[in-house]
C-alpha cells in the first residue's frame, strides 16, 4: 500500500511524538475492543533513545479519551517529569519496574482482555496450539505462579501472562522467560 | 509498538477460538507437533509484517482524531 499524504505528516512529527501518536492510538483500540478495566490497566513506553524514563497515562483519564499530548513523562523513581497529572500506583510499581530492568522491551502494555484473562482463571492455562493464531506464540509465553495485587514492588519485573493478574506484551521477542518464571526483584 | 500490540491482538484471537471450541465440549484437535515446528517460523515472521500493517491501519482511522496540532489546525 502506498504511503498516504498524512502518513508523511506523520513522519515528519519527533520520534517522541511519534511514539505518542501510538501510545494513543492503542490506548483508544484497546478501549473499543474492552481490553481496558476502567481507567486502570497502562500501556507505557520508554521515550526514543532513553533508557530511565516513560511514556504513562495520566492516573483518572480514560482510554478511549487519551490524547498524544496528555501522556506524563515519568521517572523510574515515579517522579512525573512533564504533563499534568499523577500516575497511578500499580501503573508506577508495575510498568516502572519493568522499564528499568528490560529497557530491550520499549513498550509494556498490561491488559485484561477477557479472553486472555479466562484462561488464566483455569488449572490448565495452555494456549493450545489448536489454531493458526496460537502458532504466533510457541516459546513466547511467561506465566507468573503469584497472585498479586500491584500495591506493592514484588509484582514487578516480570513479563507475561499473570495468573489472575493481567496480560503484559513487549516487543522483543526473545525476551520471554520460560513458562512459570518467577519475579526476580 | 505495532508488534507488540498487534501479539495482543492474536493472542485475544487465539484464546477466543480456543474458548469458543471448548465451549462446544467436544476434543481439542492440536496441529501435529511437527507441522508446528514446519510453520511457526513463518508465523512469526508473517505476523510481524501483518503487525506493522495492522497497525498502520489503526493509526490512520484514527489520525484526524489524534494527530497533533489538531485543535489548531497545525501540523
Amino acid at each position: 500500500m502506498p504511503v498516504l499524504p498524512f502518513e508523511q505528516d506523520y513522519a515528519a512529527l519527533s520520534p517522541e511524538m511519534r511514539l505518542r501518536v501510538d501510545l494513543a492510538v492503542a490506548h483508544r483500540w484497546a478501549a473499543r475492543w474492552r481490553w481496558n478495566e476502567g481507567v486502570v490497566n497502562h500501556f507505557t513506553a520508554l521515550l526514543p533513545g532513553c533508557n530511565n524514563r516513560f511514556l504513562a497515562i495520566p492516573y483518572g483519564l480514560h482510554w478511549e479519551e487519551v490524547a498524544p499530548e496528555d501522556f506524563l513523562v515519568v521517572g523510574l523513581d515515579g517522579l512525573v517529569l512533564s504533563g499534568e497529572g499523577e500516575i497511578e500506583l500499580s501503573s508506577l510499581l508495575i510498568h516502572g519496574a519493568m522499564h528499568r530492568d528490560l529497557p530491550q522491551a520499549r513498550v509494556v502494555l498490561h491488559t485484561h482482555q477477557p479472553n486472555i484473562t479466562a484462561l488464566t482463571c483455569l488449572e490448565d492455562q495452555t494456549v493450545e496450539l489448536c489454531s493458526l493464531h496460537a502458532l504466533r506464540f510457541p516459546g513466547r509465553i511467561a506465566c507468573l505462579d503469584e497472585f498479586g495485587m500491584a500495591t506493592d514492588a514484588s509484582i514487578g519485573a516480570s513479563d507475561g501472562q499473570s495468573r489472575r493478574h493481567g496480560l503484559w506484551s513487549d516487543r522483543v521477542s526473545g525476551l520471554r522467560r520460560p513458562l512459570h518464571a518467577r519475579p526476580r526483584l | 509498538m505495532s508488534r507488540a500490540f498487534d501479539d495482543l491482538y492474536m493472542l485475544d484471537r487465539a484464546c477466543e477460538i480456543q474458548i469458543a471450541a471448548l465451549a462446544t465440549g467436544r476434543a481439542l484437535r492440536r496441529i501435529p507437533p511437527a507441522d508446528v515446528e514446519r510453520m511457526r517460523a513463518a508465523a512469526r515472521a508473517k505476523g510481524i509484517e501483518e503487525g506493522d500493517q495492522h497497525f498502520r491501519a489503526l493509526r490512520r482511522l484514527l489520525w484526524n482524531t489524534l494527530r497533533p496540532g489538531r485543535v489548531t489546525g497545525a501540523a
